[in-house]
C-alpha cells in the first residue's frame, strides 16, 4: 500500500506539471483556435530563466519568480505582436500559424543554446532540505510546491475565466469573435491577455520543475507532448479537465511503470489515453467552454 | 511556383527558426568540394568531428569538441607537425539520420582527412559506413558500444576506437560487485542504444564472472520521474544497483533513491562523468562509484586539466573524462598524419597501426593508447580509475583498479 501511495503522490506531482502545460495550450486555443507547439520551449524558457537568475546571478526566489513572469510576458508580447497578429492581419490560415509556433519554438531553443549553453543544469529548490515523509510516503519539498502552485494557478485561471469581466469576455471571443467584437469587446487586447496568461503559466511551470529534472534547452518537448495529450484528453474545453487529465497521465505513467513494465510505460500510457479518447462519449469531449 | 503571401510568411518564420537552430550545427571551415581524404600538400589539414553539440547528449559532445579544439590549438601553436590542423565540427544532435547526412557532407564536400566520431554509439553506427565507404579514416572518441569495432564489417580497416568499450568498463566495475558479495545486484538503464547495449554487456560479463543481474529496469531517456524504477528495485530486494545511465537521468535516479530513503550502494557507468550529473544531483550523488579515464597523479593528465580549465573554465567538464578522450583522439590522429605525410585513407590507416601514445591525457599512469595491425582499440590494460562524489564534488575513489582488455 505504501508503494502504491508513493507512486500516486509522484504521479500527482508529475501530472500537475502536465496539467499546467495543458492549461497553457487551452488558454491560447480558446482565444484564437491556435494550437501553440512552442509550449514546450516556453516551459524551457521559464526553467532556463530560473537557472540564470538563481544559480548564475544569485538572486532570491521571489525575484527569480518575478523575473520568470517578466521574461514570460516579454515572450508573450513578441509572440503575439511579432508573429501572431501580423499573420492574422495577412489572413494566414491556422495551419500556417501552427507552423509559425514551431518556428518560434526552434528560435527559443537555439537562443537558449547559444546564450546559456546546451547541457542540463541543476537548479536549487525553493525550500532546500530533506524530503518530507509521512507514513512511509515521502516527497521532495519541490514536488509539494509544484503540486500546490499548479492547482492554485488552475484555480486562479478558472476564477479569471468565470468570475471576472475580462475572463468572461475572453470566453466570448473564443466562442464567437465577431459577435464579441460587435458587442464592444476589445478582441485584440483580450487575445494579448490570453497569450500573456498562457506563457506565464507555462514558464512558471518550467521554473517549478527545473529543481527536479534540471534546466536545459532540450527539456521541454517530452513534457509538452504529455501536456498536449492532457489538453486533448480534457476535451480542449476546460482548464480543470485539462488539469485532471494531466494528473491522470502522470498516475498512469507511474503505476504502469511499476506494475506492468518500466520500459514500455510511455507506450502503455499513450495506448490507454488513445483508448480513452476513442471511447469517450462525444458530448463529453465537446461540452463546456474554457472554464 | 506562386506561394500565397500568408504561406510565405509562415515559411519565412519556419526558415528563420530553422536557420537560427542550425547555427549550432554550423561548420567551421569552408565547404570546398574535395574527394574523401585530404591529398593537398598545402594549407591546413581538415579534421571532421560529428557529435551531439545540442540536445541531451551535448553535455558529452561539447566537452569532446573542446578537448579536440585544445589539442589542435596546442599542435598548431607548437608548429611541430609542419602543417596546421583545422576542425570541421557538425552537430548531429545524437540523431542517426542527421549524423549520416553530416558524414556524407564531410566526405564529399568538406574534404576532411579523417572524422572523429562523437559520444553516441547509435550515431557512430549510422555514420561509419558512409565515412569509411568513402575511404576516410574514422577515430571514435567516446562512444563505447562493443559492436563499433567489428572486423567483419567492410570499413573495419579504417575504423579506430580511442576509448575503452563497454565490456572493458564492465569488466573493471565487476570487481566492486565481487568485493561487496551482494546477493541481489540490479541494474537500471535508459531505452537507447547506449542503455540497452550496456545492459546486454553487463549481463554477458557478469555471467562470465559467475554473477547475475537479479532485476533490470529501463526508462525513457531524459526521464521526468524515476520513482517507479527506484521502487521496483527496492521492492525486488536489490542490495546493490548498477546505474548505467547518462548524467541527468542518473542524477534523477539518485535524487529519488535519496527521497525514498533507500540506503543502497550504487555503482555507475562512465556516463556519470558529466557536469550535468554533478549539477543536478548535488549531494544526492554522494557515495556513488564509477569508472573514469583520469588519473590525477599522472603528469600528462595534470597538464591537460590545467590547460583545459584555463581555456574553458573549471565548470565546463569537471570530470575531464570526455574532453581528455577528445584531446587524445587528435593526438593519436596527428601522430598518424605525421607518419603518413598527411595522406588520408589507406596511408593514414596503415600509419595509425604503428602509433602509441604513452603520455596521453587519458588513462592511468603506465597505461598507453596503442594501435596495432588488426587491433584498432587503443586503451591498454590498467587504463581506468574509480571516482566517487563527496560533498557534491568529484573525488578519486581508487587507483587500484584491475582493468584488462576484453
Amino acid at each position: 500500500m505504501t508503494t502504491f501511495l508513493q507512486l500516486a503522490v509522484s504521479g500527482i506531482a508529475l501530472g500537475s506539471i502536465y496539467g499546467l502545460v495543458a492549461l497553457g495550450f487551452l488558454v491560447i486555443y480558446h482565444a484564437t483556435g491556435l494550437v501553440n507547439f512552442a509550449q514546450g520551449q516556453l516551459l524551457m524558457a521559464g526553467a532556463m530563466t530560473a537557472y540564470v537568475l538563481l544559480m548564475q546571478l544569485d538572486l532570491g526566489y521571489p525575484l527569480v519568480l518575478l523575473g520568470v513572469v517578466v521574461v514570460a510576458l516579454l515572450l508573450a508580447l513578441v509572440f503575439r505582436y511579432g508573429i501572431h497578429r501580423p499573420m492574422v492581419r495577412r489572413g494566414a490560415p491556422t495551419e500556417n500559424m501552427v507552423v509559425a509556433t514551431i518556428a518560434f519554438g526552434l528560435v527559443l531553443t537555439a537562443a537558449a543554446e547559444l546564450g546559456i549553453g546546451n547541457t542540463r543544469y541543476g537548479v536549487d529548490p525553493i525550500f532546500p532540505g530533506a524530503p518530507i515523509a509521512i507514513g512511509g510516503v515521502s516527497m521532495q519539498t519541490q514536488s509539494i510546491v509544484i503540486t500546490a502552485v499548479a492547482w492554485v494557478l488552475v484555480g486562479l485561471v478558472w476564477f479569471f475565466f468565470t468570475k471576472t469581466l475580462t475572463g468572461v469576455s475572453l470566453r466570448a471571443v473564443g466562442l464567437n469573435r465577431t459577435a464579441a467584437a460587435v458587442s464592444g469587446v476589445r478582441v485584440s487586447r483580450l487575445i494579448t491577455v490570453a497569450f500573456a496568461l498562457s506563457v506565464i503559466v507555462t514558464a512558471v511551470g518550467g521554473a517549478l520543475v527545473a529543481p527536479i529534472i534540471g534546466a536545459g534547452p532540450s527539456m521541454g518537448l517530452a513534457i509538452a507532448v504529455k501536456g498536449f495529450a492532457a489538453a486533448v484528453l480534457g476535451g480542449m474545453s476546460s482548464v480543470y479537465r485539462g488539469m485532471v487529465a494531466g494528473v491522470a497521465i502522470g498516475l498512469i505513467e507511474m503505476l504502469s511503470s511499476y506494475y506492468i513494465s518500466s520500459a514500455y510505460a510511455p507506450v502503455i500510457a499513450y495506448t490507454i489515453l488513445f483508448l480513452a479518447l476513442v471511447l469517450m462519449p462525444a458530448r463529453v469531449r465537446k461540452s463546456g467552454a474554457t472554464a | 511556383m506562386n506561394v500565397p503571401r500568408p504561406r510565405r510568411a509562415a515559411l519565412a518564420a519556419l526558415a528563420l527558426g530553422s536557420s537560427i537552430a542550425l547555427v549550432g550545427c554550423a561548420t567551421a571551415g569552408s565547404s570546398e568540394a574535395q574527394s574523401g581524404g585530404d591529398t593537398s600538400s598545402e594549407g591546413p589539414v581538415k579534421i571532421g568531428y560529428i557529435g551531439a553539440l545540442s540536445g541531451g547528449s551535448a553535455s558529452l559532445g561539447v566537452p569532446i569538441q573542446h578537448g579536440i579544439e585544445l589539442a589542435i590549438d596546442q599542435l598548431n601553436e607548437a608548429g611541430d607537425l609542419g602543417r596546421e590542423l583545422e576542425l570541421v565540427a557538425v552537430d548531429d544532435e545524437a540523431d542517426a539520420t542527421k549524423s549520416a547526412a553530416a558524414a556524407q557532407r564531410m566526405v564529399t564536400e568538406d574534404g576532411v582527412v579523417a572524422v572523429l566520431g562523437g559520444p553516441n554509439s547509435g550515431t557512430v553506427l549510422a555514420n561509419n559506413p558512409i565515412i569509411t565507404g568513402a575511404g576516410v579514416v574514422q577515430l571514435i572518441t567516446v562512444a563505447q558500444g562493443d559492436n563499433l569495432i567489428d572486423p567483419e564489417t567492410p570499413g573495419a580497416d579504417l575504423t579506430y576506437q580511442v576509448t575503452e568499450n563497454n565490456s572493458y568498463d564492465v569488466g573493471a566495475i565487476v570487481q566492486l560487485f565481487e568485493d561487496g558479495a551482494y546477493d541481489a545486484i540490479c541494474a537500471v538503464s535508459d531505452t537507447t542504444e547506449y542503455g540497452q547495449g550496456g545492459i546486454q554487456t553487463i549481463r554477458t560479463v557478469f555471467e562470465e564472472r559467475g554473477l547475475e543481474i537479479a532485476t533490470a529496469v529501463s526508462h525513457e531517456v531524459n526521464a521526468t520521474d524515476l520513482t517507479p524504477q527506484v521502487l521496483s528495485l527496492r521492492d525486488a530486494g536489490c542490495d546493490a544497483v548498477y546505474l548505467f545511465d547518462y548524467g541527468q537521468d542518473a542524477a534523477l535516479f539518485m535524487k529519488t533513491v535519496n527521497q525514498v530513503d533507500w540506503e543502497v550502494p550504487v555503482i555507475g557507468g562512465r556516463g556519470l562523468n558529466q557536469a550535468a550529473f554533478l549539477s543536478i544531483a548535488g549531494e544526492a550523488g554522494d557515495g556513488i562509484i564509477f569508472p573514469s579515464v583520469i588519473d590525477p597523479e599522472k603528469a600528462s593528465a595534470q597538464e591537460f586539466i590545467e590547460a583545459y580549465d584555463a581555456k574553458f573554465g573549471e565548470d565546463d567538464d569537471p570530470a575531464h573524462t570526455f574532453s581528455a578522450l577528445g584531446y587524445d583522439s587528435v593526438m593519436l590522429l596527428a601522430a598518424g598524419l605525421e607518419a603518413s605525410g598527411f595522406e588520408g585513407g589507406e596511408a593514414l590507416a596503415s600509419a595509425l597501426e604503428d602509433v602509441t601514445l604513452e603520455d596521453a591525457a587519458s588513462g592511468k599512469e603506465g597505461s598507453t593508447l596503442t594501435y596495432t595491425y588488426g587491433d584498432h582499440r587503443a586503451p591498454s590494460d590498467d587504463f581506468l580509475t574509480f571516482w566517487t562524489i563527496e560533498g557534491g564534488e568529484y573525488q578519486l575513489y581508487s587507483r587500484d583498479v584491475q582493468s584488462t582488455r576484453p
